[in-house]
């Protein structure tokens, strides 16, 4: 099921001309620090109700995660923040994984064997591991944050 | 009444010509039949060379497979052999590069062990102040260049009370190489129990380094703080520093990303082999067991790690109870192991060591001689320093004491590194695992597609045994035989019986062809039906040994729980000892 919204109200739509003009510009330097900090358990626990209910998520649920999102990586430019967020899907009836396209603010799950898009095929094997809450996918970079927000990184 | 003569016909001719042709059609009916028989024969030939080919080709097979064993035993030997000619000789410039040391560096051996032969003489009262002075006078002489004599001029000026000179001896050693002669006389001032002078010493040695680029000798006031040697207000000055280091350092995350990929070489080093015997079809039957056997070893790092952390922190600490006598062993490792003349030398001999240690393999020596030829690196930054000290305690002469503090303040690095180990080794493991069994081949991720995998299997099979009966047929030879006899008879038409037996025989040739390609056709579901049970038995097989490893896995994967959690109850204040001081020490 694939939930496309491509509405282009400025309080959701992530463009740089709707980003703080005050805030500072973090180098990528700087920002390979901050992404190595843990997760906060509010981010931790949005991305956890991906699962709730049914597999169409419903407007405002989808408008509170990218909320959440904005403010968990608000200190890091925006082309540095992660392609996509992977994790175990639990819906069942064969969804093995549902995917979160930032940028497209997409969400959609995913049946075994079907091909992922924007290149997280990379990340599905780890995002399946029950080891780890969810897969931040990047450029260069997985990483792989636990439950209690611990990041790890793989180079890709 | 006319006559009429009739004569009667001459057929004298014509019988001799219908004669003439049943002779010829009999000579040419035996024709038929002989070339009948050659064809037979020829049809059997062909069949007895087919056979005979099927034995050449089985033969060839197995002289190929022979041929193929050998070649690999033979390159196992030639592996053996190079190795065991890299072995002997290692061994022979091992010897060379000790001499070539001892030739060029030997002579500071004396100056080195009069250090200490000076310092515990003195303690002893048993020399005269002249035999001091004279001694490291002349060694002074023997030995230009080298930092440690003026050291010895110094003291022995100091022992026997000449400011003038000690300050003279001192300015040189100075200028020889201020660091060390710092670190020195710190040391020796604490040994002679002069807080103050051993406290500005140690700031004088710490004005003079940069964290990025320190000195190895550095190595020496980690193990001293570690060891509780130095006073009270020293014991602060290197904890403020060590920390000031650390928090200048960590604010650079290129240091940081440095460190973290130095301790992943560093960890992924104590992976050992898993023993992948028991999955005995799976190294046979899928593409996947390279990444599946990657998998198990990576697992041993977890106990393999923790075995080793056990054997730092509770281990026993090897120092004299004696403060005197520990510190002679730090000034004696000051003394002896930090010269930077020998480096080139002492990097050689590490390499050789490694070529020896790993029993001639060249190139298990130059990797596991990479991480460790950090330590002879002439600078290094404190972060690295922590990494050596951490994981080659012995090569860079620290003690255990002087390991534990630096896992400890290297905490957050060794976590960060493992953690990333860990997700890289279960992201590659393999999600789903092909099994290929001839033609065929199966995906599963976790063997609950059995049932599935065999139906598969079993579909296979019947598709390949239809086809290979449908190629089962009566070949051209069979048709000619039969239009042969056909038209024989047809020809001998006129001579009924001559005609019947060459139909008789042809049909009955025929008739033989087609019974021998029946006997075949039936014959092809009884070997599948075998082939089909063999390899299901093994498919079933496979399964199993898939189920094993996906339990096995978690379960050594589940170990690094216990290492992790042991890491995390390292805390570096428990680290720095106090065998020495009565106060309570200002610790990191």
């Amino acid at each position: 099921m694939i939930l496309n919204n491509k509405e282009t109200t400025n309080s959701s739509k992530l463009t740089t001309s709707n980003m703080n003009t005050t805030r500072n510009e973090i180098t990528k330097i700087d920002s390979d620090k901050l992404l190595r900090n843990k997760r906060s358990k509010k981010y931790i626990d949005a991305l956890s109700k991906l699962d709730s209910g049914d597999v169409c998520i419903d407007k405002s649920l989808k408008e509170e995660l990218l909320s959440i999102i904005r403010e968990e990586f608000e200190q890091i430019e925006m082309t540095l923040w992660p392609i996509g967020i992977i994790s175990k899907c639990y819906l069942g009836d064969n969804y093995e994984v549902h995917t979160l396209n930032i940028s497209l603010q997409i969400i959609e799950h995913f049946k075994t064997n079907e091909k992922l898009p924007y290149g997280m095929d990379v990340a599905r094997n780890i995002a399946s591991n029950k080891n780890y809450a969810f897969v931040e996918v990047y450029n260069n970079y997985l990483r792989v944050v636990s439950n209690e927000g611990i990041v790890s990184e793989i180079k890709i | 009444m006319s006559e009429k003569i009739i004569h009667n016909a001459d057929l004298r001719n014509i019988e001799y010509n219908l004669s003439n042709l049943s002779n010829n059609v009999s000579n040419l009916y035996n024709s038929v039949n002989i070339a009948n028989n050659n064809i037979a024969q020829i049809a059997n030939e062909i069949n007895q060379t087919n056979n005979n080919f099927l034995v050449v080709f089985s033969k060839v097979e197995e002289v190929d497979t022979k041929l193929e064993k050998f070649y690999q035993e033979f390159q196992t030997f030639v592996a053996k052999d190079i190795m065991s000619k890299e072995l002997q000789l290692a061994e022979t410039r091992l010897v060379k590069v000790r001499q070539e040391l001892e030739n060029k560096f030997g002579h500071y051996e004396k100056v080195r062990k009069h250090t200490i032969g000076i310092l515990q003489a003195v303690d002893m009262g048993l020399i005269r102040k002249e035999t001091i002075t004279t001694s490291t006078e002349e060694l002074l002489l023997s030995t230009p260049g080298y930092w440690l004599a003026p050291c010895l001029v110094t003291l022995s000026a100091w022992i026997c009370d000449d400011q003038n000179l000690a300050n003279k001896a001192l300015n040189e050693a100075i200028r020889r190489n201020d660091e060390k002669t710092s670190l020195f006389f710190a040391l020796i001032n604490r040994r002679v129990s002069r807080y103050e002078a051993c406290e500005a010493w140690l700031k004088r040695y710490f004005a003079m380094q940069d964290p990025k680029k320190l000195e190895r000798e550095m190595i020496i006031v980690v193990d001293a703080y570690a060891n509780g040697m130095f006073g009270s207000d020293s014991s602060g000055e290197c904890s403020k520093k060590m920390k000031e280091w650390m928090s200048e350092l960590s604010e650079k995350n290129e240091f940081i990303q440095e460190q973290r990929e130095n301790w992943k070489k560093s960890l992924r080093l104590r992976e050992g082999k898993f023993n992948c015997n028991e999955y005995t079809y799976l190294s046979q039957y899928s593409r996947d067991w390279n990444a599946i056997e990657k998998a198990l070893n990576s697992t041993t790092l977890h106990d393999n790690l923790l075995n080793f952390l056990k054997g730092v922190f509770e281990g026993e600490i090897n120092i004299s109870p004696n403060l005197k006598v520990a510190l002679d062993d730090m000034l004696t490792n000051l003394v002896t192991n930090f010269d930077k003349e020998e480096l080139p030398l002492r990097k050689q001999e590490n390499y050789i060591q490694a070529i020896i240690d790993c029993d001639g393999d060249k190139d298990l020596a130059k990797k596991k001689s990479e991480l460790s030829e950090r330590i002879y690196d002439e600078y290094i930054s404190f972060t690295q320093l922590l990494t050596n000290a951490s994981m080659f305690g012995s090569e860079v002469h620290s003690s255990r004491a002087a390991q534990r503090l630096s896992i400890a303040l290297s905490k957050s690095w060794i976590v960060e590194a493992y953690d990333d180990i860990i997700a890289e080794n279960r992201l590659n493991v393999p999600a789903n695992i092909q099994i290929d069994i001839d033609e065929w081949n199966g995906t599963t991720a976790d063997g609950s597609n059995e049932q599935e995998l065999i139906k598969d299997f079993d579909n296979h099979c019947d598709k390949k045994m239809k086809e290979e009966i449908a190629k089962i047929k009566l070949n051209t030879a069979s048709f000619i035989k039969v239009i042969i006899g056909i038209g024989l008879g047809a020809l001998l038409i006129s001579n009924i019986p001559y005609a019947f037996i060459a139909w008789v025989v042809s049909i009955g040739i025929f008739a033989f062809d087609y019974w021998k390609v029946i006997k075949k056709k039936k014959a092809v579901p009884g070997i599948y039906a075998d082939y089909k049970e063999k390899n299901v038995m093994g498919i079933k097989a496979l399964i199993a040994e898939i189920v094993d490893f996906r339990r096995q896995y978690e379960k050594e994967d589940k170990k690094c729980e216990a290492t992790r959690d042991y890491i995390d109850r390292i805390v570096p204040s428990h680290y720095v000892y106090n065998n020495f001081n009565k106060n309570r020490n200002i610790i990191i």
